[in-house]
């Protein structure tokens, strides 16, 4: 290829590149600007798991879980249930939530402690679930934010296993 | 101009134009799509984002914002045939980027059950995700061709 010919085509992609790249960050502002449903430009509002009044922390939900007057929900599919769960904590997936919330929950009374768990700081699973319980007429549903993790990573007991889990 | 520069040129191949310009038209029609739900709904999209865990918090509004035109302006070159050699250059990069992204929160176990690649729960997203990188790797191999045809055509008179 003639060395001259690759040099233009070589600064048409820069100039190209630089112009999509302003125009694009052009229409994106003003767009945005403009807009009713507008994000903030440097905020991280989306990005706050809703619920954060209703979570707990390690300590408190170990504490809970000692005075055994807690009830572990476990967000997460079944299948990581049962490789490892919190002990005593039923398996309540969120995908399977309408089929199988009446039965988990038969015994479990409105005013009790729940605490609902999944795996990883951005999980949702756990959150979408405590909604959906307190939606249910369940008065006091709290989260326990990356809770499999944080729960194994401070080598509290586990169990593995069906417990209490539909499937 | 393009008759001058035929004169010193090799013959152009037919079937070459024709992938070109058939590559080219469905990768535009691809990248519209893809904006429209992110323009239209940006908080889901600057959620989806930030689920990635890849760029730092305070950047995914900026990104939210802006990659949505970017793939505008991308979808629109490469359908109508203009700014080629940079439009082309970008998809790459786009398309090279979310398949980066994509494989590494795979390989580093990201937990894919998690439900944190859309904004609702979908039963058996794991599925899923084997099917974006998947779909993603035919628009990458689409995208290396197309470039390959525009950077290294035989007259580059386009």
């Amino acid at each position: 290829m003639p060395h001259r010919k690759r040099n233009t085509i070589v600064s048409h992609t820069l100039w190209q590149t630089g112009a999509a790249l302003l125009l694009s960050v052009i229409a994106g502002l003003l767009v945005n600007q403009i807009r009713s449903n507008g994000l903030s430009l440097w905020g991280s509002e989306t990005v706050q798991e809703k619920g954060d009044l209703h979570t707990v922390s390690l300590e408190e939900a170990h504490r809970m879980y000692l005075d055994g007057k807690v009830f572990f929900l476990d967000a997460r599919p079944a299948a990581d249930y049962r490789l490892g769960h919190l002990p005593g904590a039923r398996s309540l997936p969120l995908a399977d939530l309408d089929r199988y919330l009446p039965d988990i929950m038969e015994d479990i009374p409105q005013d009790a402690v729940i605490v609902t768990y999944c795996d990883g700081k951005r999980c949702v699973l756990a959150g979408k679930l405590a909604n959906a319980l307190r939606e249910f007429g369940f008065q006091d549903v709290r989260t326990l934010v990356n809770g499999w993790s944080v729960w194994v990573g401070s080598n509290l007991p586990t169990e593995k296993g069906n417990g209490k889990n539909p499937a | 101009m393009t008759s001058d520069m035929k004169i010193h040129q090799v013959p152009e191949r037919p079937a070459a134009n024709i992938l070109r310009v058939l590559i080219r038209v469905i990768l535009g029609a691809v990248f519209l799509y893809a904006s429209f739900d992110k323009i239209i709904q940006p908080a889901a999209f600057a959620k989806t984002i930030a689920n990635y865990q890849i760029l730092p918090d305070i950047l995914t509004h900026p990104a939210a914002i802006i990659l949505p035109w970017l793939e505008v302006i991308i979808g629109l070159a490469l359908l109508l045939g203009f700014w080629l050699p940079g439009s082309v250059f970008l998809a790459n990069l786009l398309l090279v980027s979310f398949m980066g992204a994509l494989s590494f929160n795979m390989a580093r176990g990201l937990n894919i059950y998690c439900g944190c690649f859309t904004s609702t729960v979908v039963p058996g997203e794991e599925i899923s995700m084997g099917w974006y990188l998947l779909r993603d790797g035919i628009f990458l191999t689409m995208g290396f061709i197309l470039f390959s045809l525009v950077f290294f055509r035989k007259d580059l008179s386009e």
